[in-house]
Parts: structure tokens; sequence; C-alpha cells
């Protein structure tokens, strides 16, 4: 008989991976990546490519430089392999908006919708290792990083290239009429423009920022998926639209009148327009920048939602939740600090009835 | 609604023995019984070389109030006492060679025993716990008066995968551990019996109901449990029947609770009704390896080696050897050939790739790990010259491939293990703090607390060792004092 192996138990253990869970993002991620394809042209999904193929490569060539190994073994064993680094840069082109990739036109002053141009190409790319090396790799890689590396990127990117990084518009490849070419949030964010359009709000067909918020019907379809594979808890997302419709309804409807309709509308536009949707489901359930416990995931639930409605209704960007997410993402390792769950028989003790 | 406790996994089941009627496994010709088969201290040998003795022979005396007397499990003559090595360190063995005669020294029957002769008679008989933590049953019944016990529960979840060794007793010897079940009741002087089992067990529910109606039995009920894994554990067990929390730190009996393995139960019947001291008992032999997999009675003491010798276990390591050289062998003759006769050269060669496709099955159904216990928390053994002990439900002999030997990678926080662990505990903390050795963090995410179900370890998709990290920060945390 050979040697025995010895090992601490238990000797079995579940099919979960961690490339499988990535692997279940990827797949959630799809249908946005289709909406945007439909909605944007096809140049959306050369942005797809382009930033996950630099965000593995930037990955792989980090733990390469790290572990001064150079051979087929380190790459097979770098942490680029778990296709984390895949998902940072898919979730970072879809938070790109499409005219990165398309022409821009010197005489009518504006990109053209639908061209395909490479002229800034080297934007995403810089976005990508930045979410890469600085945000995720420089921290101690995955489950380490402080903040949502993606979104990370986009605010490094909103404030680098803030021209390209803030121009909306559409091009769909149906022939669908678009809702309107810039966005409800900066256009005034009025009852009337949610009730005339709100076909085109749910199925993405309207201007965005970031591509890959454009649907409301892919996100959810993909929240669904990764429910049902058990990749996230759904609360914290509830929790954060709950609380963008209460804070929107306060801070907004109701200062600004109106009949009730007219009020619910307006909130409902708060949901269905920015980054909300893409953010509560993908962004904010990033496994190591989101509190441990349900109590700490509803005080950063609710940080999230009263950050994002502050910033759309009385800061100065139309749109604020890539910043409300960030900002609360730091504040996560306080709220793990204090709250903790009581061991089982260290709560108060129970004695049944005799 | 099913019975339940919070956090919790669902391992396979891989019950493949739960058919196999319980049968007796031919004693070895040599048994080793360790002295320490128990929690607490050794006992105090008390024969020597060259004694005679017979099946039930006291062989180690208890010492003191948590200890517990060791029986001899043969007939025959001892022929030493020696040190070797388990899984809990270096023990002394008394080793016997067994006469085959099987002669026994049993004790009288009580047929009307009262309190104190129940609990003497369970002292005296050596019966520990024999679901796995191996409590000396008398220390157990023996309860401080102030605290009033209200329930008995006996404990027929048996929730780990492969184990069956509870289900078949319950089918089989249902009345004795009711009897054993109202003996240790009396011991206690409760009227409240629950014996809970998981509901992949629905025949032993139905087996146990249909005696208790017979014999009209009205102070013991039976519980279907939900199947879950650590169902079994002592304090989710008592959660799940009595909504009770026992407080962290603390025995059941201060929620006015004694809970008793089913195997345990039925020990009790035979030292009160049959007199036998606790000299066998019922092990599950499964695994890929083994190829009579099954449930038999065996006596303490009896080597793995031997179990792996009745139960035809597929120990090939001979068979690759002879494989190994035909192989070769068929190499050299296709070297001699010339290449004219290139149709033999084919023949061979196909017989060559026929021959390493045999190895390679092999290779795959060869023991590489035996585990006393179940999958979950049960301990590898160090070696093939392991003995059974009191405790050992099952014996396991399993394959490469039913095993983890996925290497670890990084924590990603992903918190499943704190979601499934019934102890409410927050074993990725636990883990990081265990790396930086920092024990105090260790005690705040509640390391003392854990139960080692093993839960964190087998949900983890980063397949992290988080129970060995428990097991250190503990061990540390009560050498520190923190």
């Amino acid at each position: 008989m050979d040697k025995l192996i010895e090992k601490t138990s238990p000797f079995i253990t579940s099919k979960f991976s961690t490339r499988r869970i990535m692997l279940d993002v990827i797949i959630a991620l799809i249908p946005c990546i289709i909406a945007g394809v439909l909605f944007f042209g096809w140049g959306t999904l050369i942005l797809v490519a382009v930033c996950s193929a630099t965000a593995f490569i930037s990955e792989l060539l980090f733990t390469l430089i790290k572990n001064n190994k150079w051979n087929w073994e380190a790459v097979k064993n770098s942490s680029a392999t778990d296709l984390s680094c895949i998902v940072t840069g898919i979730l970072l082109a879809l938070n790109l908006p499409a005219s990165i990739i398309w022409a821009y036109d010197k005489e009518a002053m504006a990109f053209v919708p639908g061209s395909i141009s490479f002229a800034n190409i080297w934007m995403p790319m810089i976005g990508a290792v930045f979410a890469i090396v600085l945000v995720k790799m420089a921290f101690g890689g995955i489950g380490r990083n402080f903040a949502n590396p993606a979104l990370t990127a986009r605010i490094f990117m909103v404030i680098a290239f803030g021209s390209v990084m803030g121009t909306v518009g559409t091009s769909n490849i149906i022939g669908l009429d678009a809702a309107t070419s810039a966005t409800w949030l900066s256009a005034g964010r009025d009852a009337a423009a949610v009730s005339s359009n709100w076909f085109n709000f749910l199925i993405g067909n309207k201007g965005a920022a970031a591509f890959g918020e454009t649907s409301v019907i892919a996100i959810l379809v993909g929240f669904i998926y990764l429910v049902i594979r058990k990749v996230i808890d759904p609360r914290l997302p509830l929790i954060i639209i709950g609380g963008v419709a209460v804070f929107a309804y306060l801070f907004d409807a109701l200062p600004s009148g109106g009949s009730f309709v007219d009020m619910m509308l307006v909130v409902a536009g708060h949901i269905l327009t920015g980054g909300l949707m893409l953010g509560a489901v993908f962004m904010a359930t990033d496994y190591s920048s989101s509190p441990n416990t349900f109590l700490g995931s509803v005080i950063f639930g609710l940080g999230i939602a009263l950050l994002v409605v502050l910033i759309r209704v009385f800061g100065s960007y139309p749109e604020g939740v890539s910043f409300a997410i960030v900002i609360m993402n730091i504040v996560v390792p306080l709220i793990d600090k204090y709250i903790y769950p009581r061991a089982f028989g260290r709560q108060k003790a129970v004695r049944g009835a005799k | 609604m099913p019975i339940n406790f919070p956090g919790g996994v669902y391992p396979p089941n891989k019950k493949f023995t739960n058919k196999k009627y319980i049968s007796e496994l031919t004693p070895a010709a040599k048994v080793y019984i360790p002295v320490v088969q128990h929690v607490g201290k050794p006992a105090k040998i008390c024969v020597k070389e060259g004694d005679y003795v017979k099946i039930g022979a006291l062989l180690a005396s208890a010492d003191g109030a948590v200890s517990a007397n060791i029986f001899s499990s043969v007939s025959g003559k001892v022929v030493g006492i020696e040190n070797r090595q388990t899984s809990n360190g270096e023990v002394a063995h008394i080793v016997i060679e067994n006469d085959f005669t099987d002669q026994t020294e049993f004790l009288p029957r009580l047929t009307n025993p009262t309190r104190e002769e129940i609990l003497k008679r369970i002292a005296d008989c050596g019966i520990v716990g024999m679901g796995g933590a191996g409590f000396p049953t008398a220390a157990k019944l023996d309860v401080p008066k102030d605290d009033k016990i209200d329930t008995l529960i006996i404990n027929g979840a048996e929730c780990e995968p492969y184990i069956t060794s509870d289900h078949r007793i319950m089918l089989e010897y249902p009345e004795q551990i009711l009897k054993g079940a109202k003996y240790i009741a009396t011991a206690l002087n409760v009227s409240n019996i629950i014996i809970g089992v998981e509901d992949n067990k629905d025949d032993a529910i139905e087996t146990l109901n249909k005696i208790i109606n017979l014999k009209n039995y009205t102070d013991i009920k039976v519980v279907s449990l939900k199947t879950k894994y650590p169902q079994g554990a002592e304090k989710q067990l008592i959660y799940s029947l009595t909504k009770r929390v026992v407080p962290a730190c603390e025995l059941p009996f201060k929620v006015g609770v004694v809970v008793n393995n089913i195997h345990t139960a039925l020990s009790v019947y035979y030292a009160v009704w049959e007199g036998q001291p606790l000299y066998r008992r019922v092990v599950t032999v499964s695994g890929g390896a083994v190829k009579n997999k099954g449930n038999y009675w065996v006596r303490l003491g009896t080597a793995y080696k031997d179990i792996l010798n009745e139960c035809k276990a597929v120990n090939l390591h001979e068979n690759i050897k002879i494989i190994q050289d035909s192989i070769r062998e068929k190499q050299a003759q296709i070297d001699k050939l010339s290449k004219s006769q290139s149709k033999q050269i084919k023949q061979l060669k196909s017989e060559i790739k026929n021959l390493k496709k045999e190895l390679d099955y092999i290779k795959t159904a060869q023991c590489v790990m035996i585990v006393n216990g179940g999958p979950m928390m049960g301990e590898a053994a160090k070696s093939i010259e392991e003995a059974v002990t009191a405790t050992t439900s099952s014996v396991l002999f399993l394959t490469r491939q039913e095993i983890n030997n996925i290497s670890p990678s990084q924590c990603i926080n992903c918190r499943k293990c704190a979601v499934v662990c019934p102890m409410k505990l927050m074993p990725m903390f636990i883990d990081l703090a265990c790396i930086a050795g920092d024990w105090e963090n260790a005690k705040k995410y509640g390391a003392v607390d854990c139960i080692l179900c093993g839960c964190c370890s087998y949900i983890c998709p980063a397949k992290r060792d988080l129970v060995s990290s428990m097991k250190k920060s503990k061990r540390m945390i009560a050498k520190r004092g923190i």
C-alpha cells in the first residue's frame, strides 16, 4: 500500500470553485452585453473584448513578474486563470460610454454614432490596467481589494478623460426610435419623460453614459441567474433599489411637487435610468468590498442609496452611483469591525417551557 | 414543516451500505486494544503479559470520574503491552492473541434495575458515547443535582455521508434500542424520550414507531428531522428538537437535556440485560477501495489491516507491480523484434495499451486514505496498523477520486462559510487571524465556539483548509489563556 494521505477533515468538498463563481458572473453579464450591442452597435463588443483582454494580460503579467517565474506552470498557477479579471474587464467595459469607440466628426463637433474608430482605444486599456494593477493586485489580489476595481477605474477615467467619458449617444442596430440621446437624469428628471418613454426605459433604448447600464430587463435577467446560482445574496440589491426609491421620493419627488402619479413616475425614473441597476446588482455585491453580515449590508445599501440620490439631486454630476458605491466600499471595513454575528449559544439563552 | 436548524450543508449522501444487514466480522488473530477509547484520563492497565483473558475481562480500569473501563474483546493470552501511534498521538495498547474459543465472562442480568444499579452497571461496563465523541456515559448521566433534566434525546440523525451503522441498528435492533433508552431514562429519572432521526431513514422511523405502538411506550416519541449536515451535532440537534439554545461553553444539561447516541442506547441495553461490557460495536466499512462494503459487528481493537483483509479491500499494490512488469517485458520483446515482424509488434503494442488502461483503472481504485469516522468530521489514520475503538462508527477506505485534492487558493471573501456555519461564526476571519497569529481576533469571531463540523471547508470555493485553522486557533487560545 502506498503512503496514506494525512490531512484534516473534511475530506470531501462541494463543487463550488472560484472559477465557477466567476464564470457564473460572466454568464449573468451576457444579457447586458447583448443589450449594449443592440442599442449601441457592434463597437461595444470590441470594447468588452479589449477591456477583458487587457485585464487578463495585466493580471497575468503582474503575477509572473511578482513571482519571477516564466514558464507554462507559472502561467497555469497564476490567479488570472480564475477568471475574476475577466469579470472586472467586462464590468469596466459596461461602465464606459459607447462613444469611446466611435469616430469623432471634427466639423460637427460630435461623435458619429455607430461608426468604429480605434483612436481612443488606449483609454479603456489604461482603465483596465488601472483597475487590475492598482486597485486589485497592489492590495493583494482577489478578495483583498478595498473597493470595486471596475468602478474605481471608471471614476479615474471620468476624471482623467472627462470630455470623452461624459458623452452620451445612441445607435441602435434594430431600427427602433431612441427615446432621447441625453439621459433622463441630465435632462431635468421630469415625470412626463418617464410616462411617454417607459417601454424604452425598460428595454434600454435610451441614451446612457455607460452602455451596460442601459437595459433594465437585461440586468434583471442577470440578477435572477445570479440568485438562482446562489452567487449573490438578493437582499443587498433590493435594499439599495428600495432605498433609492424612498430617498428619491423624499428628496426629489416631494419637493418638486405634482400629483401622486407624477411623483411616482419621478421615483420610477430614478430607478430605471442611470447606473443604479447595474451598480446594485453587479458592483455593490462585489464580495470583498461589501459587508459580511446582513445588518452590515443594510447600512451599506442604505448608505449607497442616500448618496446616490443626494448626488443626483444636489450634486454637480447628473449621476452618482459609482461614487456612492466606492465611498461606501471604503466604509465597509469600519462596518465589519463593529458588526459581526454572535455565535450560536452566545445570545440570550432560551430555556423552553417546562 | 421540516424540523431544522440554521446553517448547514447538503453533502452527497453516499449511503452505499444502508441495505446491508449487520454481520459478524471474523475476529482477527491479534487485537490491539488502546487504553484510551474515550474523552478523559487513560484507563489504568490491570493485566500483565502472559495473562489469560476471556471476552469481557477487565483489562484496564477507569482512572477518575471522567474515564472508562476497557475490556478484552477476544479470549486469549495477553502477549504484550506496547505504545502505538494513533491519530491522537502515542497510546498504550494491550495486545491479545486470539485463541478463537470465544469464552465469555459476562456480568449477571439485571431484571428490574433501580437508578443506582443502572448507573453502576453503565460505569462497570465501560459504556462511552459511541457517536464519535466518546464521553463516558456514566459521567454524562451523573448530572449535578440542581440541573433538572426533563428530556432525553436519542441521536439517530447520522448526518455524515457513508455511515449507516446507526441506521442498520435502528432497523435490526429496534426493541433493544428502546429498552436501552428506557434504562437511560430511568437512570436520569426523566419520562420524556425523543428519538431524532433524519428523514432519509424513513424505514427506521417506521420500524421504531411500530415497536412503540406494539409495546405501548407512551413516553417515547420518534421525530423525523430534515436531512442536512450537521443535524446530528449535539447543540444543533437540541435546537431542532426542542428549540432550546445551549449556552456557549456549557453542556446540554444546562437546558434540561441529555443527548445519547443510538448505539450507546444499544450498548446500555446489552450491559443491563445481557451483562455484556463494551467489547464490540457496529462499524460501517465503506469507501471506493473496499469490495465487500457493509455493516459489521467488529471487536474493539481490530486493526484496519484485518478489516481490509476480511472485506477484500481493493488493495492492488501487488497487481500494479505485476502489470508494470508485464508491460516492461512486452516492451523488451518489441525491442528484440526486427521491423519486418510488424504484425507481432502491432499486437504487442495493443496489449501494452490495454495493460496501461488497466493500470490507470487500478490506480484510481487504490486506497489512499483511511478515515476513522465520516468524511466530514472523521480522522485520517496515520497507518493501517491503527485499531477500531469504541468511537469508530465507520472505517472508510477512500480512493483518490473520492477525496478532495484541490490545492487551496486565496480567499475571495464570498462568506459562504459564514452562511453555512451552524454556530454562526465567521470562519474566513478566523482563518485570516490564524494566519496572522492574531488569536484575540480569532476569539472575537468565535473560534472557541467552533464544533469542527467542517461545513465551512466543505463549501469553500477557494478550497481553503478552514478547519485546521479553527483547530489551531482553539489550541492557541487555550494555550495562551486569552
